[in-house]
């Protein structure tokens, strides 16, 4: 049987690669006697969603936060400057 | 768009624009691409300011086969590896990590079974369509431990393979990595759990 860390680490690999077949069916016996590491497994997809989102950049968050600031616009267009020409 | 007729050496490629356009034209997009990466601004201004110089130094290479944000992302994502190949090489990670305990390793007793009853999210999709959480969800990737940042990072949000990292990180199994996506995941997990689902007033779950 295996522990609900080693299921974890396991359902965190299976975002990446394909679990073995043993694995696969280690874990899939794991979570159907463990409620906690059922809702780690959604929470793991959650996650993954969220961050696609966000790399996507369909993300509607703070604009300002996120944009070169003034002084950093500015800064950047000097060194481009000295180094142009 | 500028044509180039005071273009610094008049080398442009056919198609690419004045370079003196890229920081307004681009600026903000690279930008906010290098901060969800590094997630320290000042790092990520350099970053630009690298992306545009070197772009602008190899202008002519530009052969127009994709649109010129596309070649400008190019060249910054190189320059985000190699930074983040810097990084490592002045901090040297200890390679066999699963002999190293993480904080995350708490949340689980001896016997492997987690000591506490982690909660659960109900309907956590709500949380993407609410602009709060998006500061939040940065904040979390930006708080992870650097070498668990960059895996994490280089994985969910430029989707390379366990193999591209552990190349571009200099990992050396597969298996260093995967323990470092796992501790890395089950933080987030934990700081999105602390810092919002747990702050969000009843029923707005």
């Amino acid at each position: 049987m295996l522990s609900c860390k080693e299921t974890t680490e396991l359902l965190s690999r299976a975002q990446d690669e394909r679990l073995s077949f043993t694995e696969r069916m280690g874990v899939r016996i794991h979570l159907l006697m463990c409620h906690l590491c059922r809702g780690y497994e959604k929470q793991l997809r959650f996650i993954r969603k969220a961050t696609e989102s966000l790399a996507q950049g369909s993300s509607h968050d703070d604009e300002a936060a996120t944009s070169l600031s003034p002084e950093a616009r500015e800064r950047v267009k000097d060194a481009l400057r000295q180094n142009q020409g | 768009m500028n044509s180039s007729t005071h273009a610094q050496s008049g080398e442009n490629a056919p198609g690419l624009s004045n370079p003196e356009t890229w920081l307004d034209n681009y600026g903000d997009y690279l930008y906010r691409y290098a901060l969800l990466r590094l997630s320290e601004p000042a790092v990520a201004e350099d970053i630009v300011q690298e992306t545009l110089l070197g772009a602008i130094k190899a202008r002519k290479s530009f052969a127009g086969k994709s649109s010129e944000r596309t070649w400008l992302l190019g060249i910054m994502k190189n320059k985000i590896v190699d930074y983040i190949r810097k990084r490592r090489r002045e901090r040297p990670v200890d390679q066999d990590l699963t002999k190293i305990p993480d904080s995350a390793d708490d949340l689980f007793d001896a016997h492997g079974q987690w000591n506490t009853d982690i909660s659960s999210w109900s309907h956590p999709d709500k949380s993407l369509e609410q602009e709060q959480f998006w500061p939040i969800l940065r904040g979390c990737i930006a708080g992870l431990p650097e070498q668990l940042a960059q895996a994490f990072v280089l994985r969910e949000i430029d989707g390379m393979t366990s193999e591209e990292i552990c190349q571009a990180l200099d990992i050396s199994s597969t298996n260093n990595l995967w323990v470092m996506l796992s501790r890395a995941r089950l933080r987030l997990r934990n700081c999105l759990d602390a810092n919002w689902f747990d702050n969000v007033p009843r029923g707005n779950r």
